[in-house]
């Protein structure tokens, strides 16, 4: 198991590497120059051209982007801000606590409404709670962020009073990005919930154990729900990710320095290096949480704990015939 | 043979009809109302979107100072903007916009997807190797943040939009084609082509791909309103499609500014958006359920 950990962190590597390229390269090509916003409309050509050879933005392709990599393996840092002069990594980590406590909560509460409404719509498939439940996980999913922030707002801020309408001075001001960010997942959540449940409901170790004579409850809870959590946990592991790497359209509207928030600034001001760095550290989220939600798998089924140990052994036996070779 | 020359007679005078598996994935989906509204929801959109310049008697552009945030009423369904122009006129024209950019950037995706997802899964090996790899690269980029990097480098407008949402989508969809061309693969059909001589292109464009494309149909239709919902949020965030080109995004981006006396700039075109991702989403839905009954019942 825990080489199986170990070997995934590794593959982190190449996929981390990937974003910046990508990344990297589609800011490269992009047309307007960062010195060109930084010293104003007024300044001369002169004097874009050396501050653009001070950025080492005039150098190759490949030298840029090798003194990106040179800069993460032997200083750790991902470069300075052109707009803040400040440290990319230090500013993403001043905002990166605000989005995760909102992505922690959002998805949680996501998770909290999703599961249990898709369970219920699938027990009672096919009468008037399980399309009452559907349509509303479909509603959920179908309001748009930026829509439901602003009614919000509206109402419990403006109207109201009950919140502030921005920023987040007292914990109060977490309450709306948090409920922003904790609709749309609902949508996924029930429905993934829904079908699996579905498909376990059909088998036939669910029939034996109402033939049994087990109770309804200890049906659904203990064999049907069980067997259906794989795909539910693919989706609450989905949801986590997305949330987690900030929400750009609440934290935008709501004034929350978060992650999103330094994204979007990045990209109306052309600070690529402050944008690639934000990707990255979303990227590396993303991936870290798909490993965690890999891991909660062998937790949940044996079955696929035997699998991930059977990999450490069947990588060991390789090794030896290499050996033997 | 006999019995089946009968059956071919009988079928020429029409006393019989064979029921193919088209038909009754029709009459399937015809049973479910909530996918029939929302089909017949999507045809007026399109409807809407086509004839947006003569569905009503104002110019989208059509800037009135004197006449702006007017409430709702009989000359203005919709109300008047910020710069006095019909709300009505600018939401259908949005709708146009919306269509239009959301079916370019999954025709992009989808089209893309497709012969990558088909080369990777029919020649396998370390071809499939080396583009699952990058697909989990792409994969593993936030998909609204990736989009508005994209979006950012190439600029706004329609098409720099649709390439933008285009280009970010790929990756699942090979995945899924990818995963669909595996289990084709190895079918009948696909030796007999290859016995009979056939080379690689044609079996990909003529059998492989054809087949591939049904399960596709399903995901393209929630692509189309999730797309629809990305290209909104774009451009509220001032990426994507800017003013004065309306667009339900940018108009409710605008109405922010004046949501504490005047909501019908916020309102319809959020209405607008809800209802064309209920209706997809609805639609999807009832299209896998017809495709697929063993989910329904």
């Amino acid at each position: 198991m825990i080489r199986y950990i170990i070997r995934r962190l590794f593959l982190l590597i190449p996929i981390l590497i990937g974003t910046v390229v990508i990344v990297f390269t589609i800011n490269f090509f992009s047309d307007i120059s960062p010195a060109r916003l930084v010293l104003g409309p007024t300044a001369t050509e002169e004097q874009v051209e050396a501050k653009e050879d001070e950025w080492g933005l005039n150098d190759p392709y490949l030298v840029q982007l090798g003194r990106y990599f040179w800069r993460i393996v032997s200083q750790g840092s991902l470069g300075t801000s052109y707009i803040y002069n400040q440290p990319v990594l230090k500013m993403i980590m001043d905002r990166l606590p605000n989005t995760l406590i909102i992505g922690l909560l959002a998805a949680t509460l996501s998770v909290m409404i999703g599961i249990p409404l898709g369970i219920l719509a699938a027990i009672k498939q096919n009468t008037a709670l399980d399309y009452i439940a559907t349509f509303l996980a479909i509603l959920c999913g179908a309001i748009p962020p930026f829509v439901l922030c602003i009614l919000m707002q509206l109402v419990l801020a403006v109207r109201l009073h009950w919140l502030p309408v921005s920023g987040i001075r007292s914990w109060l001001g977490y309450i709306m990005p948090i409920i922003a960010c904790g609709v749309m997942p609902v949508a996924m959540t029930c429905r993934m919930t829904r079908s699996s449940m579905l498909e376990t409901i059909r088998q036939d170790y669910i029939r034996t154990a109402r033939a049994k004579g087990l109770k309804e409850g200890t049906v659904i809870w203990k064999h049907a729900l069980k067997n259906a959590l794989i795909p539910i946990i693919t989706v609450v592991g989905m949801t986590y990710a997305m949330s987690l790497c900030g929400s750009i359209i609440s934290e935008a509207i709501f004034n929350i320095p978060g992650l999103g928030n330094l994204m979007n600034s990045s990209i109306s001001q052309k600070d690529y290096i402050t944008n690639l760095g934000c990707v990255l550290v979303a990227a590396f989220i993303m991936s870290f949480v798909t490993l965690i939600t890999d891991l909660i798998y062998a937790a949940v089924d044996p079955r696929i704990k035997a699998q991930y140990a059977a990999t450490g052994k069947r990588a060991r036996t390789y090794k030896r015939k290499e050996a033997a070779v | 043979m006999k019995r089946w020359l009968e059956t071919r007679k009988l079928a020429r005078k029409g006393e019989i009809r064979s029921v193919g598996k088209f038909s009754l994935m029709v009459r399937r989906f015809c049973r479910n109302k909530a996918a029939v509204a929302s089909l017949v929801f999507i045809l007026l959109l399109i409807l809407i979107a086509v004839f947006a310049d003569v569905l009503t008697p104002y110019d989208y552009d059509a800037q009135n100072l004197s006449e702006k945030l007017r409430q709702p009423s009989a000359a203005h369904w919709f109300g008047t903007d910020d710069f006095g122009r019909d709300i009505l006129t600018r939401v259908f024209v949005g709708t146009r916009v919306s269509l239009l950019v959301s079916i370019l950037a999954v025709g992009i995706s989808t089209v893309f997807a497709l012969v990558i997802g088909s080369i990777a899964g029919y020649f396998g090996g370390a071809v499939d190797n080396v583009i699952m790899r990058i697909t989990d690269i792409f994969m593993a980029l936030p998909g609204m943040l990736f989009a508005m990097t994209v979006s950012a480098a190439l600029g706004t407008g329609i098409w720099n939009t649709a390439i933008a949402l285009g280009f970010t989508s790929i990756a699942p969809i090979v995945r899924q084609v990818r995963a669909s061309i595996l289990l084709l693969k190895d079918q009948e059909f696909i030796e007999a082509s290859k016995a009979f001589g056939s080379g690689n292109t044609v079996i990909i464009v003529r059998h492989v791909i054809p087949n591939a494309f049904a399960p596709l149909i399903v995901q393209i239709a929630l692509r189309l309103g999730d797309t629809i919902m990305a290209i909104s949020g774009l451009s509220f965030l001032g990426l994507g499609v800017q003013p004065p080109t309306p667009e339900w995004g940018n108009m409710v981006s605008v109405g922010k500014d004046y949501m504490s006396e005047f909501l019908p700039l916020i309102l319809f075109p959020g209405i607008f958006v809800i209802l064309t991702m209920l209706a997809f989403n609805l639609l999807g839905d009832g299209m896998r359920d017809a495709m697929d009954p063993r989910m329904k019942r």
